[in-house]
């Protein structure tokens, strides 16, 4: 019973994880621009992000040492210092565009300029992290997150060509502007795959005291709660392409994307898309400032835990507290939300290739993961992943110049 | 590091205006499809009137800053939309975007 | 046992398993006739720069002169080390140790005085 419960709440918690302001923005504007054929980009990097997840979870439940932690262990500070430097800068602009979103989702229902809310949210971040355990963290956005489950509902009232889906799963090339087309494809595959997930599920198991027991727990946790969150994206790109494309709008702005909701169920859809950016952006908000933390500690060699009085953890609670500030800065300078969503998602890819190397080549070391090394699935998909990484991460800045 | 920051300033100064006028076009045509999407989802009740009104504030600052002939009609059924709104008028806000 | 492999950056822990930081430098003794020993291992900021280039090691310092703060090395005496094994022991007290200058700085004058800074959270067990 106790496992069910924990793969259950595991499952929610990668929802939580998974569905965020970029993937939302992504998805809705490949709908509402190409219809339904970038569905593969989902898929896709969907299954790359369940190995990554996937080996996180075990080498933590082996080694018991988080990714940041062997990774600095394994390949030494000159190296590390390299990734560890370009995840701090990612996670600080996603921090700043989900403290966005959920500024987004309190415009939608107040009709107040998002800007007035990024103080007070990343200040209602800050108290949810400061106040609550890591259990209170993982299952209040994993319980709320279950609102997003209304993007579901409508792409199923929208009645969608499924014919035209199943095609979407295959990728085709592009019709019309070839260049927005890949640049979009580029912002979905950095939007899920999100490094801050992996650093985050990693430092969770470990947290949650994880062993070797529980490796069958951590693949269904991968699967399952990933392919879930997956829907809920692919859900987001099918009702934009039912009824934002028709209508013509090309989203230029999130500000034109709670029409798709609302189109699909009248008025209680409108406040469900609110609630659910509102949820899934402040579920992100949380785990990108703990992710930082977390990492931080671990580069460092602090003593570090969610659980631990801030005052017995200061520098732990210190980082998350400077980088929720600085991060509503970047909320409060950025001229659009959505602007700031792709830009970050498209720098994301860019350093994909830094990040993920490593953490690839780390899951074949024998001192830290015994015999539970990558087989011979996980490696192929692991050079898989890398190989696409480097790929786009070259295309990604001539893309966002000529595309974005 | 540096090369690559001289390439992307050289790539976003060679944009072409005649490419910079078309995609201003076509945001202008999509602002307006979004307007008369907005009409019709608020005279049916389907979004909040707070919502309306902070969208077609937004609407009118982006279409402002499109410098392109095509942007007037849409401005001005925005704005139409916007006074039919505060008005409370869902008769008016139908026939802002309907030609 | 590998000194690069085995100690250089990995986790120390001090005598009452607290974590006192990763070990970021390693001082090696060169004794005339006889082989070179393991003198202290080295931590904090200023190795760390130095690790990347002896330039932002200066730089550090200029900046550190600047503001007129000095900064103990932290230093752990190999005497002191008592197990190396996926993490590196020590028989100190690392709350009393240089590592602990900022956590105590902040702990005091930052965290310290917001409401609430003493609440540990009793997680239900799984």
């Amino acid at each position: 019973m106790k496992k069910v419960l924990m793969v259950a709440l595991g499952i929610l918690t990668s929802i939580g994880g998974f569905l965020d302001v970029g993937a939302i923005a992504t998805s809705a504007e490949a709908g509402a621009v190409f219809g339904p054929r970038l569905l593969w980009a989902i898929a896709f990097s969907t299954l790359c992000i369940v190995f990554l997840v996937e080996m996180a979870g075990r080498l933590a439940a082996v080694s018991k040492h988080t990714l940041a932690d062997a990774l600095r262990e394994r390949y030494g500070w000159r190296f590390f210092v390299i990734p560890f430097v370009c995840e701090l800068i990612v996670d600080l602009l996603v921090l700043g565009a989900e403290i966005g979103g959920v500024c987004l989702a309190l415009q939608f229902v107040t009709g107040v300029p998002f800007r007035w809310f990024a103080f007070p949210v990343a200040l209602l971040v800050w108290l949810f992290i400061w106040v609550g355990s890591f259990s209170l963290v993982e299952d209040a956005t994993a319980i709320l997150g279950l609102v997003t489950i209304a993007f579901v509902v409508a792409a199923f009232r929208m009645k969608p060509d499924f014919h035209a889906i199943a095609a979407g799963f295959v990728p085709s090339l592009p019709t019309h502007d070839a260049a927005h087309y890949w640049y979009i494809a580029l912002s979905i595959i950095g939007a899920i795959i999100s490094p801050y997930l992996i650093y985050f599920y990693s430092a969770g198991a470990v947290e949650d005291g994880w062993s070797v027991k529980d490796l069958k727990v951590n693949r269904m946790v991968a699967v399952i709660g990933m392919a879930f969150g997956s829907l809920v994206a692919m859900a987001v790109l099918i009702v934009a392409a039912t009824t934002l494309l028709p209508a013509g709008v090309a989203m230029d702005r999130y500000e034109q994307a709670p029409l798709m909701l609302a189109r699909a169920l009248g008025l209680a859809g409108f406040y469900f898309f609110a609630a659910s950016l509102g949820i899934a952006c402040f579920g992100a908000c949380v785990e990108v400032a703990l992710s930082v933390s977390y990492l931080t500690a671990q580069t460092f060699g602090w003593n570090w835990g969610e659980n631990l009085a801030p005052k017995s953890n200061a520098r732990f609670a210190a980082v998350y507290t400077g980088f929720l500030l600085l991060a509503a800065c970047v909320t409060l300078v950025a001229s659009d939300p959505l602007k700031l969503t792709l830009f970050t998602m498209a720098l994301t890819v860019v350093m994909l290739p830094v990040l993920l190397l490593p953490t690839i080549m780390l899951m074949n070391d024998k001192k830290f993961l015994k015999q539970h090394r990558n087989g011979w699935l996980s490696n192929t998909m692991g050079v898989v992943i890398v190989v696409t990484a480097i790929v786009l991460s070259i295309l990604a800045i001539p893309l966002q110049i000529i595309g974005g | 590091m540096k090369r690559m920051l001289v390439a992307i300033l050289i790539a976003v100064a060679c944009s072409s205006p005649e490419q910079q006028a078309r995609e201003a076009r076509d945001s202008v045509e999509s602002w307006a499809a979004a307007g008369k999407m907005l009409a019709e989802e608020w005279s049916r009740g389907n979004v909040s009137d707070a919502y309306a009104r902070s969208t077609a504030k937004v609407a009118i600052a982006e279409l402002q800053k499109l410098d392109v002939p095509e942007r007037d009609r849409a401005l001005k059924a925005w704005r139409e939309l916007q006074s039919a709104v505060s008005r409370n008028d869902p008769a008016a806000a139908e026939r802002a975007f309907t030609p | 046992m590998d000194l690069l492999l085995d100690v250089l950056d990995q986790q120390l822990v001090d005598k009452n398993g607290r974590k006192a930081g990763k070990v970021d430098g390693i001082a090696i003794e060169l004794r005339d006739g006889k082989p070179p020993r393991v003198a202290y291992l080295e931590m904090g900021t200023d190795v760390l720069a130095r690790r990347i280039s002896p330039r932002f090691e200066r730089w550090l310092q200029k900046w550190r002169k600047w503001m007129a703060r000095e900064v103990e090395p932290f230093h752990v005496p190999w005497s002191k080390v008592k197990k190396v094994h996926l993490t590196v022991d020590a028989d100190i007290d690392a709350a009393k140790e240089p590592v602990y200058y900022v956590e105590h700085w902040l702990a005091e004058h930052v965290i310290g005085p917001i409401p609430g800074s003493e609440i540990a959270h009793e997680d239900k067990q799984r």
